[in-house]
C-alpha cells in the first residue's frame, strides 16, 4: 500500500485496538484463502484427470478402443520419457497424444502410464542422464519403459510423408501433379511400444556358434556382435548362444536362429535340423558373406532362395569401391518403415529368389514359400565370380549382369493341417554379415541397424504390434497468388487496427466538440 | 447486483469513450494479427495447427494490454480522488472490485474477439487452406477468456496497491508473466518439480486448448488464481477503508 494514501472515510469505532484486530482479520484471512487455493490445486492434481475433447478433426486425438484396452488393462508401472525438441513439426501432436495416453491409463482406474517431458535443448542435464540410462544417440525420441524392458519411438516412427504422383498430369507438366501427404502414425507406435515393453514373454534369439559365426559376446572394435546383441536386448529380446552339439538340437523356446557370418561348413546333420525345424514354422535370420560355402546353400535352394558363389560390385552406388549402398526396397514390411534411409553392405554375395518363388510373378504355387528381395543392386552391378580377378571387373561369359539382390525374405503359410493353424515359416537372407558388426556400428552405418532390426522383428513376429490407422495431421498451404497474398496481409493484418483507429479517432472529435 | 452492474457498465463505458482505449486497442490488434501473419507465414508447408497459431499469437500480447487496460482501475481514482467518494456509496468491497474487474475483462475480451474475425478472414482468402477447426477454436478462445481472467485479476490487484499507473502496470505485467516464468525456470532446476512445472507451462495449456484438448485442472488454475486475486483486492480496499 502507498505510504502516502489519503485518510480513510469510513469512521474507526472502537479505535486503534480494533483496527489492529481488523488488520490482522483481513490478512489472515488473505494467507487462509491462499492456502486453500494451493491445497485445492494440489488436490486436484492428485485426482485423475478431467479431459475432454471438442475438436471437429474427426478426433484427431482421440484413442482407438484397441489402445484403450491396452491402457486400461496394464498390469504394471510404464515409464514414458519424451526427448522430442519443442521446435520439431510434430511436438505438440506427440505431447497431446502422451496426455491422452497418461490421461486414459489414469481413467481406467489402474494409474499405470506415467509421462515425463524433457526438452533436450534446455535441459541439458537430465538430457544426458537419460541418454545415458537409456543409451540414446540422437534426441526426438520417446522411450517406453517397464521395468527395465525399453522400447525406443522415434520421429522416424511417427511421421510418414507420402507422395503420390499423377502420372498423366506429370507428363503433361500440369500444376499439382505431385501431392504431398503427411500421416502420422503417433498411436500405432505408442501403442506398439506400450505392448512390447509390457509383453510378459520375451522372443528368445539364438546365435549359432561353431563355425566361425560372429560372438555375441565379443565387444571389441574389430569385430564381433557385442554391439548389435545390446540393441537386442535392449528391444526386448533375449539372446542366447547356441551350440547344437551341446543342445541336441534347436531348443524349444527359440523365437529365431541367428546364423551370422559363418566361415565353416556346417555338418549335414546340422543342417538336416535346421530344415526339420523350418519345416515347423521356425524362423531364420541367416547373414552370409562373400566366398563362403557354408552348407546352407541346397537348404536355401528349397526355400527358393538362390545363393552364388561370387561378391557383388556395384560401381554406380559405393563410396570407395568396396561397399554398396542402398535403400531397402518398400515392397516388403521389412523395408517398409525405413523410407529414404540409406544402409551400408562392406562387401555382399548375390541374394536372388529362384524363379518359382518368385513373390513379384504372380504364380508362384500357393503350396510354396514366396521370396521377397528386400534390397537390390542398380543396373551397373554385377555378381563377380571370380575371386582371383583384381580388380574385379564385368565378365559377360562368367559374371551375373545387374540389377543383383543383396538380401531377401521368405515366407511359406500359414498352413493349416489337422492341429489347426500354424504360423508361417520365415526366413531372412542377407549377402552380408559385417554391416551390423562392432566396426560397422562404431561408424554408424547409416540405418543398418534399422534395417537389421526390422528384419528381426518381423521375424519374431513383433513388426506390427497394434495395426492402427495413421491419422492426417493439420497443415499450413495458403495457395494464393502474389496478388491476393498481398490483399490478404492487408485485410488480416489492418483491416481491424485501422477500423478500431477511425472509431477512436471519432469518438475523440466527438467529445472534443 | 445492481450496484454491481452499474459499476460494470460504468467502467466499460468510461473504456469505449476514451481515444487512449481505442489507440490501445488498436495497438493491441496490430500486435496480435501481425504476429499471427507471420507465424501463419513461417509455417506455410508445415504440419500445424491453425488455431493455436492464433492462440499463441493473442494471447503473447495480452499481458500488454491487460496491463494498460487495468492500470488506471483504482490508480486512477486513488490520484483523483474519486475513490473515496466511491466507497462513500452504498456499495461493498466486493461490489467495486467485481463491477471494476468484469468492466476491465469484459473490454479486454472484447478487444481479442476481432482476432477470430481475422482467422476466418484468412481461411476466406486462402484456397488451400483446410476447413478452419471450429471445436478446437472453440478450445482457444476458452483458454484465452481463462488466461485474461487471471491477468485482469493480476492488474486490478496490482492498480489497487499504488496510485501511479505507471507502476501499476508494470507490476501487473510482472505478475502476469512471472508464473509462466517461474515454471520456464523450474525447468532449469536440478530439482524433481514436474507436476508444478506442468501446471505453471502456459504455452503448454494454450497448444492443448487450442488443440481442442481441454484439460479441467489448468481451467481450475486460472480460474482460482482470479478468485484468489479478487479476495485480496476486496480485502485490500477493506482496509482502506479503516
Amino acid at each position: 500500500m502507498d505510504a502516502e494514501d489519503t485518510p480513510s472515510v469510513t469512521p474507526t469505532p472502537h479505535g486503534r485496538a480494533w483496527r489492529l484486530a481488523f488488520r490482522a482479520n483481513a490478512l489472515v484471512s488473505m494467507a487462509l484463502a491462499a492456502l486453500l487455493a494451493v491445497l485445492a490445486n494440489v488436490l486436484l492434481d492428485l485426482l485423475p484427470p478431467l479431459r475432454g475433447n471438442v475438436s471437429s478433426a474427426h478426433g484427431y486425438y482421440r484413442l482407438s478402443d484397441k489402445t484403450l484396452a491396452l491402457l486400461h488393462g496394464l498390469e504394471q508401472e510404464v515409464e514414458v520419457v519424451s526427448l522430442f525438441n519443442p521446435r520439431h513439426d510434430f511436438y505438440a501432436d506427440v505431447r497431446t497424444l502422451l496426455r491422452e495416453y497418461e490421461y486414459e491409463s489414469r481413467r481406467g482406474g489402474q494409474g499405470r502410464l506415467a509421462v515425463r517431458f524433457v526438452d533436450p535443448h534446455r535441459d541439458v542435464a537430465r538430457t544426458r542422464e537419460m541418454k545415458q540410462r537409456y543409451s540414446l544417440a540422437t534426441a526426438d525420441m520417446v522411450v517406453f519403459d517397464a521395468g527395465g524392458r525399453v522400447k525406443y519411438v522415434s520421429a522416424q516412427d511417427i511421421v510418414e510423408e507420402q507422395r503420390t504422383v499423377d502420372v498423366g498430369r506429370h507428363m503433361a507438366g500440369a500444376p499439382g501433379a505431385v501431392q504431398t501427404a503427411t500421416l502420422f502414425h503417433g498411436e500405432q507406435a505408442f501403442s506398439s511400444a506400450i505392448q512390447n515393453v509390457s509383453q510378459k514373454t520375451r522372443p528368445v534369439v539364438y546365435a549359432l556358434t561353431g563355425h566361425g559365426e560372429a560372438d555375441i559376446a565379443d565387444y571389441s572394435e574389430q569385430a564381433g556382435y557385442g554391439g548389435i546383441a545390446r540393441i537386442m536386448r535392449r528391444d526386448n529380446m533375449e539372446v542366447r548362444p547356441l551350440d547344437m552339439g551341446r543342445h541336441g538340437g534347436i531348443p524349444e523356446d527359440a523365437s529365431v536362429l541367428l546364423v551370422a557370418g559363418p566361415t565353416r561348413h556346417l555338418a549335414r546333420e546340422e543342417v538336416d535340423i535346421i530344415g526339420q525345424w523350418l519345416n515347423r514354422s521356425g524362423r531364420l535370420f541367416l547373414l552370409l558373406d562373400p566366398w563362403t560355402r557354408t552348407g546352407l546353400e541346397d537348404l536355401m535352394a528349397t526355400w527358393g532362395v538362390r545363393l552364388d558363389m561370387d561378391a557383388v560390385q556395384d560401381p554406380a552406388r559405393t563410396l570407395t569401391g568396396r561397399e554398396l549402398v542402398f535403400r531397402p526396397l518398400p515392397t516388403h514390411d521389412i523395408g517398409r518403415p525405413l523410407r529414404n534411409i540409406g544402409c551400408i553392405f562392406y562387401g555382399a554375395r548375390s541374394v536372388e529368389p529362384l524363379p518359382a518363388h518368385d513373390a513379384l510373378q504372380e504364380d508362384v504355387q500357393a503350396d510354396k514359400a514366396r521370396v521377397y528381395v528386400l534390397a537390390r543392386t542398380s543396373e551397373k552391378a554385377w555378381a563377380e565370380r571370380d575371386p582371383a580377378q583384381k580388380p574385379p571387373r564385368y565378365d559377360a561369359d562368367t559374371d551375373r549382369p545387374g540389377p543383383i539382390g543383396l538380401a531377401a525374405a521368405v515366407e511359406k503359410g500359414p498352413v493349416t493341417d489337422t492341429s489347426g493353424d500354424l504360423s508361417p515359416t520365415r526366413i531372412v537372407v542377407f549377402g552380408d554379415s559385417v554391416f551390423v558388426s562392432n566396426p560397422a556400428l562404431a561408424v554408424g552405418a547409416g540405418g543398418n541397424v534399422d534395417l537389421f532390426m526390422s528384419a528381426l522383428n518381423w521375424l519374431a513376429d513383433r513388426e506390427e504390434l497394434m495395426a492402427l490407422a495413421p491419422k492426417i495431421p493439420e497443415r499450413i498451404e495458403l495457395g494464393m497468388t502474389r496478388d491476393r497474398m498481398r490483399q490478404a496481409f492487408l485485410i488480416v493484418v489492418f483491416a481491424a487496427p485501422t477500423l478500431v483507429a477511425l472509431i477512436g479517432g471519432a469518438v475523440w472529435w466527438r467529445r472534443r466538440r | 447486483m445492481r450496484q454491481w452492474r452499474g459499476i460494470w457498465l460504468r467502467e466499460l463505458g468510461a473504456c469505449f469513450l476514451s481515444p487512449i482505449a481505442y489507440a490501445m486497442l488498436a495497438l493491441y490488434l496490430l500486435l496480435g494479427s501481425w504476429t499471427f501473419w507471420h507465424a501463419v507465414q513461417s509455417h506455410v508447408g508445415r504440419a500445424e495447427s491453425l488455431p493455436s497459431l492464433l492462440v499463441l499469437s493473442a494471447a503473447l500480447w495480452l499481458p500488454v494490454l491487460s496491463a494498460l487496460t487495468t492500470m488506471r482501475l483504482f490508480a486512477e481514482e486513488k490520484r483523483q480522488g474519486t475513490l473515496e467518494i466511491l466507497m462513500t456509496a452504498p456499495v461493498t468491497e466486493w461490489q467495486v472490485v467485481l463491477g471494476k474487474y468484469a468492466g476491465a475483462l469484459s473490454f479486454v475480451l472484447l478487444a481479442m474477439a476481432p482476432l477470430f474475425g481475422m482467422f476466418f478472414a484468412l481461411c476466406a482468402l486462402a484456397p488451400a487452406m483446410p476447413e478452419p477447426d471450429v471445436g478446437a477454436l472453440a478450445g482457444g478462445a476458452l483458454i484465452l477468456a481463462l488466461l485474461a481472467s487471471y491477468c485482469v485479476a493480476v492488474g486490478l490487484f496490482f492498480s489497487l496497491l499504488t496510485r501511479n499507473q505507471i507502476v501499476a502496470a508494470v507490476g501487473g505485467f510482472g505478475g502476469m508473466v512471472l508464473p509462466a516464468l517461474g515454471g520456464h525456470l523450474l525447468s532449469y532446476a536440478p530439482v524433481g518439480a514436474d507436476r508444478l512445472i506442468r501446471l505453471l507451462a502456459v504455452e503448454d495449456h494454450l497448444m492443448d486448448f487450442a488443440r481442442g484438448a481441454l484439460d479441467a485442472k489448468p481451467a481450475f488454475l486460472y480460474v482460482s488464481a482470479a478468485a484468489l486475486l479478487l479476495f485480496f483486492s476486496s480485502r485490500a480496499l477493506m482496509l482502506r477503508r479503516m
